[in-house]
């Protein structure tokens, strides 16, 4: 049980902070029965800063240096200027998701549509924002960007697998400012798993319907005298999708963390990863939908390579200790070659077509597909470096933590657009060409100001630069050319929070500017001259209460209002080509709440019942033109979501998680009906439940488990975009074992 | 209860083993609707039209239509998609439709009137009463 108890605190990291093991507001109390870590988490009270931070070696030997948008300490989200949410490792652990959507979705303010079996794609959006791609919310991985091109093109074509991960942090409130390009409404970091300190080996096996075998191997040591330590993880994963577009994924992952003297430390990693998969873009049309809601894929020969490499180095200097700087430099590659099957819903006589499905006797009910493709073949580079100091002092009777830094980014893509001459093929003839560039600096300071001990106020500003460059190389209609355009975008984003209370009750409010940069290939015309189509540009407040008013119930509740000078949107009219444009003014008023209830402890239950619930109400709305009072397309109104946890000491334990979302829209017009082609129409409202049991028995390390994704087989419409109609995910059920062995040998021990 | 968790291992091996497989959903070739292309003699393109109770593709038509264009598959095929197929017209036999058509192609022949027939490469593919291939590659009328 020891043994188990240590792999349990291994397994959490460095003690993570959430909302259903812990919060800030709350201070770990520590239970028996309860399995979950109780280390980790320096009790601190708010009044007492400016106080050192434990230098390097007095650390917890398992925490690594890293960025955060939270961190772990108990009054961490307290000293968050606005809202904030955790999920932990054993939040991970219990509800055995198969990607990081799952996990988020359980986050109050944040929708996410996992858009293919095997989770490679996430669409994200926070508090009402477009969610495409995950385009308006800032993406990091202990702290740095992911996002394909962090600036002129933040997709996520890549999620990094949650098996790599011991966390998510999610700040929505002025403390994104730390954090940029886009701090419209959120940032996520997602955490990686820590290197040991001792001798460690995981082994991970699931397997599942529609063909899903997962499988994880780990190991990680401490080297010498335990001052350096490194952990490897390789992760592999095949499926055949639930819509029959088979996946296949891999993913690498090492770190090394080490000593640099005596007040410095240092951590290495490398990542790769690869996805292989079918993918197509066109969903299906009404009438399709309705005759056979599960069809497979229209176009299984679409299909998708990405090659994703990273490589980071995170340093961390203690001049005093008052005094840190924590120095980030990194560089990835991310390759993705796209082939789409050719298609048109409007036939021409005489061209030769290879498959015709749908009701080829009403227009636009059917879809003609050519036995031909074209080939989307890009390549991205990010290279950035991020020196970010923290500096503790007083003036008079007023505690300062004074967080200032910057970034220097340059990020270079590559586009190249073929024609295949038949469906299956990667090769095909050069048909556009262009190559784009960015160089970024930002700066930020905020200063986070102890007046009392109950009262922090959080002034801060960032500063945007970023200049871009497209160049055409090539056009179908006049072959190579050299059409190069260049575009500069500058943003101040001033923010301001304020925090009054304990950590066990305390109010929050804040105002920030929110900021995203535009597109490059929405603000520089193929021509090589600037549109119109601008930065996302908001004000953004919230207010919000958060507590653990008894030991059994911890809460928050925030209200939020955004408005939009302009927000760039998804164009979703019929016959468009899905392009971003502006939405001009809009609103964004809304309430997020979350509560997690501690049965155990209300009826003094010998295992661990945890009841967590989240509701999010979001109204996003038109403020001008035809479509004003309108609410945005994507954006629902209501959201929900439960999950009640059990945990036994006898290693029994489960999870049963609920998620409700609400009615949407697929077109600014807000229309109700759908057309012929599926794209348009409402989106009704969708019930989920995932279930997951398991038993792990200490003495072998050894857990097994069950797991039940969309237990209740629903159907559901989960997007109409690109084009037609995209089913969520269908019933899948998972088994697993998990193997994890830890040497009772401790560093230099 | 030492061995529990070991053959508790043994049986999620079995399990895990048969769990990818046997829970593979069986899926339609095609759906009711559909059309592929197909090639016809002398390099001419054809479609087959998708035998929705039967979940497969039919014969090869190579009236040189393109569904959805001019109407002639649609007006061909009809609407009765709930016609049984055991009582469909065997080859050569008088038609209106061609979902009365064992081979889903009921055509009309100018001098003789609508028959079911098939695509054909050559004679050999046109038993009687057929008198034989067309240049349309599709099986004459008796």
């Amino acid at each position: 049980m020891r043994k188990h108890l240590m792999l349990a605190a291994l397994a959490c990291g460095a003690g993570a902070t959430s909302w259903s093991t812990r919060s800030a507001a709350q201070e770990p109390v520590p239970s028996p029965p309860r399995l979950e870590a109780t280390k980790g988490v320096a009790v601190e009270p708010a009044a007492s800063e400016p106080k050192s931070e434990p230098s390097a070696p007095e650390r917890k030997r398992e925490e690594t240096v890293e960025v955060r948008v939270i961190g772990d300490r108990a009054d961490a989200l307290q000293k968050v200027p606005g809202s904030g949410t955790v999920i932990g490792a054993k939040d991970l652990e219990r509800a055995a998701p198969v990607d990081a959507a799952e996990m988020l979705r359980r986050v109050p303010g944040v929708q996410v549509r996992q858009e293919y079996g095997g989770g490679n794609r996430l669409d994200i959006s926070v508090r009402g924002l477009e969610g495409g791609r995950s385009r308006r919310v800032l993406m990091l991985e202990d702290g740095i960007p992911i996002a394909l091109n962090p600036y002129s093109e933040p997709d996520m074509y890549y999620a990094p697998p949650i098996e790599r991960m011991r966390g998510i942090e999610v700040v929505k409130g002025s403390g994104n400012i730390l954090f940029g390009p886009q701090t419209l409404a959120g940032t996520i970091n997602f955490l990686t798993i820590t290197p040991p300190e001792r001798q460690t080996v995981v082994a991970d096996v699931d397997a599942g319907t529609y063909g899903y075998v997962r499988g994880l191997a780990s190991y990680g040591d401490a080297i010498g005298n335990g001052d350096a330590r490194y952990v490897v993880q390789v992760l592999h994963r095949r499926g055949d999708g639930f819509r029959n577009l088979p996946f296949d994924s891999t993913n690498g992952l090492a770190k090394l963390a080490f000593a640099t003297g005596k007040d410095g430390e240092a951590v290495v990693k490398i990542g790769f990863h690869r996805d292989d998969a079918a993918s197509d873009d066109i969903g299906l049309t009404a009438a399709m939908y309705a005759r056979t809601p599960r069809r497979e894929s229209l176009s299984p020969s679409s299909h998708l390579v990405l090659n994703r490499y990273d490589a980071s180095l995170t340093h961390e200097q203690r001049f005093s200790s008052a005094t840190k700087l924590k120095t980030l430099v990194y560089a990835y590659r991310t390759d993705r070659v796209w082939r789409r099957q050719s298609y048109t819903r409007t036939p021409v006589p005489g061209e030769r077509y290879s498959v015709i499905v749908g009701d080829t006797g009403v227009p636009g009910g059917g879809i003609w597909f050519r036995d031909a493709n074209a080939i989307l073949d890009r390549g991205y580079d990010v290279m950035g470096v991020e020196p970010r100091f923290e500096h503790r002092f007083r003036t008079a009777y007023v505690a300062h933590t004074l967080d200032f830094g910057g970034r220097l980014l340059a990020e270079r893509a590559t586009y190249e657009q073929r024609n295949g001459g038949y469906a299956e093929t990667y090769v095909g003839s050069l048909e556009f060409a262009e190559r784009h560039s960015g160089k970024a600096a930002a700066a930020y300071v905020q200063d986070r100001i102890a007046f009392t001990d109950r009262l922090l106020v959080t002034p801060g500003i960032r500063f945007e630069h970023l200049v871009f460059e497209r160049v055409v190389l090539r056009q179908p209609t006049t072959g190579d050319v050299f059409l190069p355009g260049e575009k500069t975008v500058t943003g101040v984003i001033p923010g301001i929070g304020i925090v009054y209370g304990t950590k066990q009750v305390n109010v929050f409010g804040g105002m920030h500017r929110g900021f995203a940069p535009p597109r490059v290939t929405t603000s520089i015309s193929a021509r090589g001259q600037t549109s119109d189509v601008g930065a996302d540009e908001s004000m953004n407040y919230e207010a919000g209460l958060r507590g653990q008013p008894a030991r059994w119930l911890r809460g928050e509740a925030t209200g939020f209002l955004s408005n939009f000078d302009n927000q760039v949107i998804i164009q979703t009219a019929v016959g468009s080509e899905n392009v971003l444009t502006d939405a001009g003014a809009t609103n964004i008023i809304g309430a997020e709440s979350a509560f997690v209830l501690g049965i155990d402890r209300v009826l003094d239950l010998p295992a661990v019942v945890e009841l967590g619930a989240r509701y999010t109400f979001s109204r996003s709305t038109f403020r001008y033109g035809p479509n004003a009072g309108n609410l945005l397309p994507y954006a629902p109104q209501h959201s929900l979501s439960t999950n009640l946890d059990v945990e036994h000491r006898s290693g029994v334990g489960g999870q049963v998680a609920y998620a409700f979302i609400g009615p949407q829209f697929a077109d600014a017009e807000n229309t109700r009906l759908e057309d012929v082609t599926g794209r348009i129409g409402a989106l009704e409202p969708r019930h989920i439940v995932d279930a997951t049991v398991h038993w792990r028995h200490a003495p072998s390390g050894l857990t097994f488990r069950l797991t039940a994704k969309n237990l209740l087989d629903s159907t559901y419409v989960i997007a109409r975009r690109p084009e037609g109609i995209f089913p969520g995910p269908y019933r899948q059920i998972l088994l697993g074992v998990r193997w994890e062995w830890e040497s009772r040998r401790r560093g230099n021990d | 209860m030492r061995s529990a968790p070991w053959l508790a291992l043994s049986v999620f091996v079995l399990v895990a083993l048969v769990l990818p497989a046997a829970c593979t959903e069986e899926r339609p070739a095609c759906y009711e609707g559909d059309f592929a292309a197909c090639s016809c003699a002398e390099g001419k393109p054809g479609y087959q039209s998708c035998l929705g109770a039967e979940e497969r593709f039919g014969p090869c038509v190579c009236d040189g239509t393109t569904p959805g264009i001019d109407g002639s598959f649609e007006d061909a095929l009809g609407s009765d998609a709930d016609a049984d197929s055991s009582a469909k017209l065997p080859f050569m036999s008088q038609c209106t439709k061609n979902d009365e058509c064992e081979s889903g192609n009921c055509h009309l022949f100018s001098q003789s009137g609508s028959f079911c027939t098939k695509s054909c490469q050559d004679i050999t593919d046109c038993p009687p009463p057929s008198s034989g291939c067309n240049n349309r590659s599709i099986c004459k009328a008796p």
